[in-house]
């Protein structure tokens, strides 16, 4: 809506009232923040998954599809889980490996709900 | 695998290349990693209103794609992605620009948004269509209006589908908000709220943009 010049200062006095209609995006904006941090997950997710696809080119069993949508086996010890992913998730495995004990321990709880890779991924990036 | 009964495919011309956006062939296929996750934590990833803001209609799949045939081609309209570059680079759909949110959120008088605004057919100074304009557009010569502020005429401003990752993503939202308080006409703005998040569940042509 255009405003003559003239009613202008009535015009903002007023919809300063009513609250300003942008959202303005300062320097530190939480929301781009995790924007940002939500965009980088998802980029760590497909690099391990890049990675874990050229590894599995070799693996007999785990091809194609099954390599992105691969369900790990349930009821692995917290070893067996870390060399099950070393043997056939490597990328996953290099990120898995940058975590501390703690955080292990907690993708591993996750496993145990969840034995996606798809998902185990993303618990681990979402901890880097 | 047709997109419609009518439609199987849509060609489109961009950057000079000839695009087809068509759905993925692969009956078995389902979609994975980011665009697979179903619940987001809100905020600030919150479910959408159908409707963005007063004025501003909301289309779908299939709107955007006549949007692309036909005001896209022949030059009257835009298509914007508007997420931030570290979503763009992931894929984006074809025929789209990419207009970070943040840039319409900048000071009204900077280079920014001036040379945004141009993009989208845009001038800054009164649009001289009305007495009142006329009289604003003297005003403003002869020093007596505020220079404060940034006039815009929008007499051919460019029809705008904006989007970004899917419902429960307010950068589009928050560009078509900006847009709409430095006086883009809502008629000229259309939301497709689906995103990228819903062209993905359809299979629908994504392309990478060159780094």
């Amino acid at each position: 809506m255009r405003i003559p010049w003239m009613l202008r200062p009535a015009a903002a006095c007023f919809c300063l009232s009513l609250g300003n209609p942008t959202l303005p995006v300062q320097a530190g904006d939480p929301y781009l923040d995790m924007l940002e941090e939500e965009a980088q997950v998802l980029e760590l997710m497909k690099s391990a998954e890049r990675l874990d696809a050229s590894a599995q080119a070799n693996v007999p069993g785990i091809t194609g599809q099954n390599a992105t949508r691969a369900v790990l086996d349930a009821g692995m010890s917290h070893e067996q889980f870390g060399a099950a992913l070393k043997t056939y998730f490597v990328g996953t495995y290099m990120l898995y490996g940058k975590l501390s004990e703690e955080q292990r321990d907690a993708v591993y709880t996750h496993y145990q709900r969840d034995g996606q890779i798809m998902e185990i991924r993303r618990a681990i990036a979402e901890h880097l | 695998m047709r997109i419609t009964e009518d439609i199987a495919y849509v060609d489109l011309i961009t950057g000079g290349e000839t695009v087809r956006i068509q759905r993925i062939q692969d009956e078995e296929h389902v979609i994975d990693g980011g665009f697979a996750k179903t619940s987001r934590k809100c905020p600030p990833f919150c479910v959408h209103p159908i409707s963005v803001a007063p004025g501003v209609e909301t289309v779908g799949e299939i709107e955007l794609l006549e949007f692309l045939k036909t005001d896209v081609q022949n030059g009257t309209g835009i298509v914007i992605d508007a997420r931030t570059p570290s979503w763009y680079q992931k894929g984006t759909i074809p025929g789209s620009i990419n207009i970070p949110f943040t840039d319409f959120t900048e000071d009204p008088q900077s280079l920014t948004v001036i040379k945004l605004m141009e993009r989208l057919g845009v001038v800054s100074g009164p649009a001289e269509d009305s007495w009142m304009d006329k009289l604003t557009a003297w005003a403003w010569s002869a020093g007596l209006a505020s220079p404060d502020e940034m006039m815009w005429d929008f007499t051919r401003a460019k029809r705008l589908v904006l989007w970004c990752n899917g419902p429960w993503c307010d950068q589009s939202p928050r560009a078509i908000r900006s847009l709409l308080a430095l006086g883009y006409p809502a008629e000229k703005i259309l939301y497709y709220r689906g995103g990228m998040q819903l062209w993905q569940i359809f299979g629908l042509t994504v392309v990478v943009p060159e780094a």
